[in-house]
Order: structure tokens, then C-alpha cells, then sequence
């Protein structure tokens, strides 16, 4: 029966993905936050084609080294999402749920490396595309981050369910990060507000359509790392001994 | 005995507690009548609304919510948010 | 005579007897956190109320109609009364009659959305939208939040009435209905203060 402890390299790629966690969240400060003026917000939905362009030339460099920040932050996406379907697979006999994250995990991973490449289409040569289409590329890359309310906050959502829909001693995560995906959820729906407002509050630089779901979801990232941190460290949840794992191949 | 001697609605709380919140909302909707209509005295009416409706706020955490048979942080976590949340309202909206 | 002696009997039998935090803890981080965005967005509210907006404000407010958020208000008040009641049945009595206060909040909730929905249209008709001004921008979008828990508060509570019709309630049953009834009560206490907020002041 292999429990976390007697399976070494269960715990090492456990803390792996816990740390493709944490670190997704130090690159994006040292990208979106410090560097590429993605929060707090450079550029501003009601600014004239023209006065991205101004923004955008006056800011070169830091936006071009911040889009190589946001793109390994957002890469790790993947090994981040797969490692939370790892351990809800655990509880499992017949596997969905851990399906359905993995294709989520993928779909979240792929729609942020588009705003990194719409971040960096953005500083890769402004001075000869059309203003409007310079203004575009930051359009694209907010409305990938948050107009995709059903992606990432579904994501939420599916891992809640196998969590909630659990026997009582076989849930994957404790229950109360079910609500607290379930919650973090709810904050990314002002996001998809954006497409109706070009100024105020629920616009895409707006006070509660882009900080409420940013905090949120890196926040979010920062909590699910930590519980992936537990489980590594053999003080997460474990499946009870009829669904652990015998070490031969499944 | 006496207990007895009430009548059946008012030994259940919770229909007592509906009772109050439906007469706060009727009380709240009389002055907020009143602070449309009125010239002067809308620092009552503007208190009075707000009171009134965090007065409500609170029976629906304490009875209906059940918050009176839980564990008290937790109650008074609620408390807190409420008389807070009065107060800033309170003083944002008269000053 | 039977009735009487269930009666009194009754805040004894229903209510659950040692300290007990209702439904489970996670329901309660939601509820925590649902309350401090909710904070946010009454703060919102109240400077705009004497702020330089204070005029638009005002008279956006009063094109409003008072009875309308009444009758949601006490839509909400009754559904809420209704879950509380089958809460409070399904630890007493388990049959069917505990589901059909559940059925009867859903209903309440479904005639909220209706009220909301002709009180939204009668808006939209004449022009006024969440662009018309900000008033009407925070108006649409906070009572559209919130009409978005009703949503998820109705289908909650359909599990709620799922769970309160099982042959057996058990222990996870019971953590189910309260957590449930714990939401719909947090969608009514959010409704008391936007209404105070936007029709009353």
C-alpha cells in the first residue's frame, strides 16, 4: 500500500508542483506587477489609440523583459494545475474529476500564454503597426486574463465538486477549500464585466473588474500550492487503504 | 407555565424574528418615503434607514442563520461585521 | 390537542442543543468573504451618496420604485422564514413536509427574479441602463451580482430539497441542508442592505 510517505517521488513532484505554484506568483509580480504595468494598470481602456502608443514606446524595455516574466509565470500553469488533479486522482477508482482539471489546468495555461504573447506583440514593434492595432493587443491580452470567467473560475469549480461530492474521509483537499475555490471563483466573475465598460470601476483596468479577480486568482495560487505543500509533506489528505495505490501499474 | 400562555407564533422564534424584519422593512420603507419627500431632518431618516436595515441584517444572522446556537467567534465575528459595517455606512452617508 | 403539545414541545425538539457551527466551516470562509466584497461594494455606494454625485444620485434613486425592492425584500423575508422553518423540520420530522418549505422558498425565489427582471425591463424600455450614469452603473451591476447568488442560491436549494427527501437523513444530510440554508439566507441578508442602499436613502 503506498501512502505518501512510503512513496519518495510521489512527495518529491508533489512539492515540485507546489512550487510551480509559488513561483507562477513571484514571476507575475516580477512581470505583470514590478515591470509590465499589468497590475496596476499601464494603459487605460478609455485612452485614445494614440496615447497607448505614447504609453507603450515610452516603456519599451520594462514591458519586453516583463513579457518573458508573465510567460514562464504562466507556463507553470501547468505543472502548478496538474499536480492538484495528481491528488484528487488519488481518491478516485474510476477517474473524472482529475480528467476534467487536467483539461481546465490546460486551458488555463494555454489562454495566459496568450496574454504573454499579446503582451509582448504589444512592445514588439509599436511605432509601425496602426495605433488601433496597438491598442488591440492589450484589449486581447485583458480579455483572454479576464473575460474567461467559465475557464478559470470553472476551474475553481471542478476542483470543489470531486471535493464536496466526497464520502465523508475520502476528499482530496479538506472541505473548506472547496468553498474557498468556490469563493475565489466568484470573485473572478466581475471580470467578465469588461466587455461593457471602457472607463470606471468594471472597466479592464477598473478597480473591481481587474484587481478583484487578479488578487483572487494569485491568492488562490498561493492557497492550492500550500495544500499541495501538505500533501508532499505527508499532512495533506490520504485515501483510505482500499483506494491507495499498490505500486504496480495501473 | 407562561411560556404556555404565549401565543403559539411567539414561542417560535423564527416566525417572530419574520415578524420584526417585515415590520423593520415597513418602517424603513416610511422613512425612506419621508427622506425623499422632506426638506429638513434627513440626517434622521438616513440613520434610521441604515440602522434598520443592519437591525435586519442581524436577526437574519442570529435566528434564521442560526448564529445564536454557534460557537461564539463566530458570532461575534458576525457582530463585528455588522456594527461595523453600520457605522462606516452611517458616518459616509451623513457626513 | 396533539397540535398544542407539539407546540410547546417545539423550540425544545428543533434546535440543535450544544454550541454547533451550522452546515460546516467552509460555508462560513464563503460567507466571511462574500461579506467582505460585499463591504466593498456598499462603501461603494454610500460615496457616491454625497460625493460630487450627489445630486444625480439622488434623482436616480428617486426614479426608482420603492415598492418594488419592498416586495423583493419581502420576497426574500418569506423564502428566508420558509428555509429556516424546513431546516428546523428536518431535524424534527422527517417527511415530506419538511421538502415542501423548501419548495416553498424556492418559489420565492423564483418570484423574485421574476419582479426583478419586469423591474429591469420597465428600466431598459425607457432608456435607462448601466451606462445612463453612474448611480444606475452601480445600481445594475450590485443587484446583477446579487441576482447572480440567487441563481446559484436556487440551485442550492434544490439540493437542499434533494437532500431533506432522502428515506434516511444522516449526519452529511443534515451538514447539506444547513450549509445550503446557511447561503440563502446570506443572498437575503445581502438584499436588506442594497435595498436600503439604493431605493431607500
Amino acid at each position: 500500500m503506498l501512502t505518501t510517505t512510503n512513496d519518495p517521488l510521489f512527495r518529491k513532484s508533489m512539492t515540485f508542483c507546489a512550487w510551480s505554484g509559488y513561483m507562477a506568483v513571484i514571476f507575475y509580480i516580477i512581470g505583470g506587477v514590478i515591470l509590465g504595468g499589468m497590475t496596476p494598470p499601464l494603459l487605460n481602456a478609455g485612452d485614445s489609440p494614440d496615447e497607448f502608443v505614447r504609453k507603450i514606446t515610452e516603456n519599451l524595455p520594462q514591458l519586453r523583459v516583463a513579457s518573458i516574466f508573465m510567460m514562464i509565470s504562466f507556463a507553470l500553469f501547468g505543472s502548478f494545475g496538474a499536480g492538484i488533479a495528481a491528488q484528487t486522482r488519488r481518491f478516485e477508482i474510476n477517474p473524472v474529476f482529475s480528467y476534467i482539471q487536467l483539461v481546465f489546468s490546460a486551458g488555463g495555461m494555454v489562454i495566459a500564454l496568450l496574454v504573454a504573447f499579446a503582451w509582448a506583440l504589444m512592445s514588439f514593434r509599436p511605432e509601425t503597426y496602426h495605433p488601433s492595432l496597438v491598442m488591440m493587443f492589450p484589449d486581447f491580452a485583458y480579455f483572454c486574463a479576464l473575460f474567461s470567467v467559465p475557464l478559470f473560475g470553472g476551474w475553481c469549480v471542478m476542483i470543489a465538486l470531486p471535493i464536496l461530492l466526497a464520502e465523508e474521509g475520502k476528499e482530496p483537499f479538506p472541505r473548506w477549500v472547496a468553498y474557498a475555490n468556490l469563493w475565489a471563483a466568484l470573485l473572478y466573475v466581475p471580470g467578465q464585466l469588461i466587455l461593457f465598460f471602457k472607463d470606471g470601476p468594471f472597466a479592464w483596468h477598473g478597480f473591481v473588474a481587474l484587481w478583484i479577480p487578479y488578487v483572487a486568482y494569485f491568492g488562490w495560487i498561493w492557497v492550492m500550492a500550500i495544500a499541495m505543500s501538505k500533501v508532499a509533506k505527508s499532512t495533506g489528505n490520504e485515501p483510505p487503504p482500499e483506494l491507495a495505490r499498490t505500486g504496480t501499474a495501473q | 407555565m407562561t411560556n404556555s400562555q404565549l401565543h403559539p407564533l411567539l414561542r417560535d422564534a423564527t416566525t417572530l424574528a419574520w415578524f420584526i424584519l417585515v415590520g423593520a422593512t415597513a418602517i424603513g420603507w416610511w422613512l425612506g418615503v419621508a427622506s425623499h419627500n422632506a426638506q429638513n431632518g434627513i440626517l434622521f431618516t438616513t440613520v434610521g434607514i441604515l440602522i434598520s436595515a443592519f437591525l435586519k441584517v442581524w436577526i437574519v444572522g442570529f435566528q434564521f442563520m442560526e448564529l445564536k446556537h454557534a460557537p461564539r467567534w463566530l458570532r461575534h465575528g458576525f457582530d463585528a461585521w455588522v456594527v461595523v459595517m453600520c457605522a462606516a455606512l452611517v458616518i459616509l452617508c451623513i457626513r | 390537542m396533539m397540535n398544542s403539545v407539539v407546540e410547546t414541545k417545539g423550540e425544545v425538539v428543533t434546535s440543535p442543543q450544544q454550541k454547533h457551527i451550522p452546515g460546516e466551516l467552509g460555508i462560513w470562509v464563503f460567507v466571511a468573504g462574500d461579506l467582505m466584497v460585499f463591504a466593498a461594494f456598499f462603501v461603494v455606494i454610500a460615496l457616491g451618496h454625497n460625493g460630487e454625485q450627489a445630486e444625480i444620485f439622488a434623482q436616480s434613486r428617486a426614479t426608482l420604485d420603492m415598492w418594488v425592492g419592498v416586495l423583493n425584500t419581502f420576497l426574500l423575508l418569506t423564502g428566508s422564514w420558509f428555509v429556516a422553518k424546513g431546516v428546523e423540520k428536518c431535524r424534527s420530522i422527517h417527511s415530506h413536509a419538511a421538502s415542501r418549505y423548501f419548495s416553498a422558498g424556492i418559489l420565492c425565489g423564483l418570484l423574485f427574479v421574476a419582479n426583478k427582471s419586469f423591474e429591469w425591463g420597465g428600466k431598459i424600455i425607457v432608456g435607462i441602463n448601466p451606462m445612463t450614469n453612474d448611480f444606475f452603473m452601480y445600481y445594475f451591476v450590485f443587484t446583477g451580482i446579487h441576482l447572480l447568488h440567487v441563481f446559484v442560491g436556487l440551485g442550492v436549494l434544490l439540493l437542499v430539497r434533494n437532500a431533506s427527501r432522502r428515506q434516511t437523513i444522516g449526519r452529511n444530510d443534515i451538514r447539506t441542508i444547513e450549509s445550503g440554508a446557511t447561503f440563502w439566507h446570506l443572498v437575503d441578508l445581502l438584499w436588506i442592505v442594497l435595498f436600503a442602499l439604493f431605493y431607500l436613502l
